[in-house]
């Protein structure tokens, strides 16, 4: 049984029709990524499968429930979590208070929700979030307004708290778009290392050569509907993909990697 | 404590507490501009229950509380339905609409007022108001208070973390109501006279203006915008008839020059690092 699958799923904008008849599965362990041009409709799709919008037809199973019409605060209990393309930091939060944000969907309870944790010394939710940061190479940051931080910082602290959900499967809305070579790196390893610890990945990309070195499977997406689907190399030399991007701008086709 | 000095505290001790009702649905985002109409459920509901039924002055202000906070309850769900300005308009709306109330109820008085019977002195006053804070005080040092934060920067991405974001909205404008009771009771008790016309909108106004002139993202900002309101203009009696354009222009140039209220959490936290910096050198 697939961890993730798509059935026949379609989403309209009142009469614009954004995704269309889109299957696809996702094996638990697997990374895969989601491609397509710009507005094909690959953030939509991460719409869809953590509840922001509802489906307009089709269903979505993840571990095997229907979850087409959970809640989306339900969807992270289930292990569903997720990045933005546009990093969503909460900015009047702390660094670490932000990483806590991840911590919720274990937190507990009213009585967690009512203790004070602020006024208890080394709370296991600052010391676990703090280790997380320290573990990642970010605990400098953890007092900071994460509004101050860097931009290639917040969205490493934009993942970890993703991580730090300990889902079963990350979406990941262009990890490494707009990140230095040295960063982009940096972000290979880490996503390496959680995918090594079971998590199942999901990435959407624009940058070719990183999707290539980091997933095993290519899903292709162009106005909404599946053109491709396979092996980084399978994919490339589908026509239909080198027409998609034929004068696009990101380079599929062309073999910019 | 000469009693110009003990009638400025009451005051103050009062106008913290409501500004602290106003806070805590500021704090997730939304703006109660009905904090008066739930002074006044509060006030007359502890005032009518001490005088008709002869209960202790402590029961009446549980009560009044009480009474207010599940009002606030009732109502939050269909007014969080609203956002922005529109929620700003439903709780203007409300707050008309219990003033209007108690202008019609003969049993606390109708337009006449009311008199209220066991008196709330200074102590009483500023004993209870040091309550109420020390209560949000630590209610700001849960999760709880985390959620709030979330919830007024991001709502959806709250909600993808598993937050019941409309579960925090309502609670938060329920415990406002509720702490906006126990001022009304304390202001019924102290001042022994009700009229629905202390609870009009200006009122609401006011106690909006405290939280966001003194920042809504800490404790500390409601505290120093009430305290702003309340000292300042009897700072600037002693100097004239223009004391009012000159506090009006006061508040003009803070929000110019802090949008986001004096006490921001930034500011919080710099002070805060400032110690550990002391300390630790
Ligand atoms: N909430 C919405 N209402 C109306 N149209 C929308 C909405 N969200 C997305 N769209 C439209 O759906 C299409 C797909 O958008 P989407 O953001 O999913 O594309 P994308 O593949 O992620 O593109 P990019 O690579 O630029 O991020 C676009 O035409 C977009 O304008
Ligand atoms: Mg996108």
């Amino acid at each position: 049984m697939s961890l993730l699958a798509l059935d026949d799923v379609g989403k309209n904008f009142g009469g614009l029709v954004v995704v269309k008849n889109l299957s696809f599965t996702v094996e638990a362990g697997q990374r895969v990524a989601l491609i397509g041009p710009n507005g094909a409709g690959k953030s939509t799709v991460f719409n869809l499968i953590t509840g922001v919008y509802p489906l307009t037809s089709g269903r979505v199973l993840f571990d095997g429930v229907d979850i087409t019409h959970l809640p989306m605060r339900r969807r992270i209990g289930l292990g569903v979590a997720r990045s933005f393309q546009n990093i969503r930091l909460m900015g009047h939060l702390s660094v670490v208070e932000n990483i806590m944000l991840g911590q919720q969907p274990k937190a507990g309870g009213l009585a967690a929700l009512l203790t004070p944790y602020r006024l208890m010394p080394r709370h296991r939710w600052i010391e676990e979030a703090r280790a997380a940061l320290d573990e990642a190479g970010l605990g400098a940051y953890a007092d900071l307004s994460v509004d101050s931080l860097p931009y290639g910082v917040r969205k490493r602290v934009d993942l970890l708290r993703a991580v730090v959900a300990n889902p079963k499967m990350l979406l990941l809305d262009e990890p490494a778009a707009g990140l230095n070579e040295r960063e982009t790196e940096d972000l290979h390893d880490a996503l390496m290392a959680i995918a090594a610890k079971g998590v199942t990945l999901v990435v959407v990309e624009h940058d070719m050569h990183f999707v290539d070195r980091l997933c095993e499977r290519v899903v292709v997406i162009n106005f909404g509907e599946k053109i491709a689907e396979g092996t980084m190399a399978e994919v490339r030399a589908s026509p239909l993909v080198r027409e998609a991007y034929l004068g696009g701008d990101a380079t599929v086709g062309a073999g910019h990697a | 404590m000469s009693g110009y000095g003990e009638a400025i505290l009451v005051m103050l001790a009062i106008n913290i507490v409501v500004a602290l009702a106003g806070y805590l649905p500021l704090a997730a985002g939304q703006l109660n501009l009905g904090i008066a109409g739930f002074m006044a459920v509060g006030g007359y509901t502890s005032a009518y229950l001490t005088s008709a039924y002869h209960l202790p002055m402590g029961v009446g202000m549980a009560a009044g509380a009480a009474a207010a906070g599940l009002l606030g309850l009732l109502v939050a769900v269909p007014v969080l339905r609203t956002s922005g300005i529109y929620l700003a308009l439903a709780t203007f709306a409300l707050g008309q609409v219990i003033q209007a109330a108690f202008l019609n109820i003969e049993a606390v008085g109708a337009a006449a007022g009311y008199p209220v019977k066991p008196y709330a002195g200074f102590t009483v006053v500023l004993s209870v108001a040091f309550g109420v804070l020390v209560a949000v005080l630590l209610l700001s040092r849960t999760r709880f208070a985390l959620l709030l934060t979330a919830t007024k920067n991001d709502p959806l991405v709250t909600e993808l973390f598993g937050v019941d974001v409309r579960a925090i909205r309502v609670a938060a404008f329920s415990l406002g109501a509720l702490i906006a009771g126990i001022g009304g009771a304390l202001y019924a008790h102290h001042y022994s006279y009700l009229e629905p016309q202390n609870f009009n909108i200006m009122l609401s106004v006011y106690i909006a203006l405290y939280v966001l002139l003194g920042g809504t993202q800490t404790v500390a900002g409601p505290i120093v915008g009430a305290a702003f309101f309340t000292l300042l203009p009897e700072l600037l009696r002693a100097g004239s008839h223009w004391r009012f354009v000159i506090f009006a222009v006061l508040i003009i140039l803070v929000m110019a020059v802090r949008p986001e209220g004096l006490i921001t959490g930034a500011l919080a936290r710099r002070l805060r690092f400032g110690k550990r910096r002391e300390a630790a050198s």
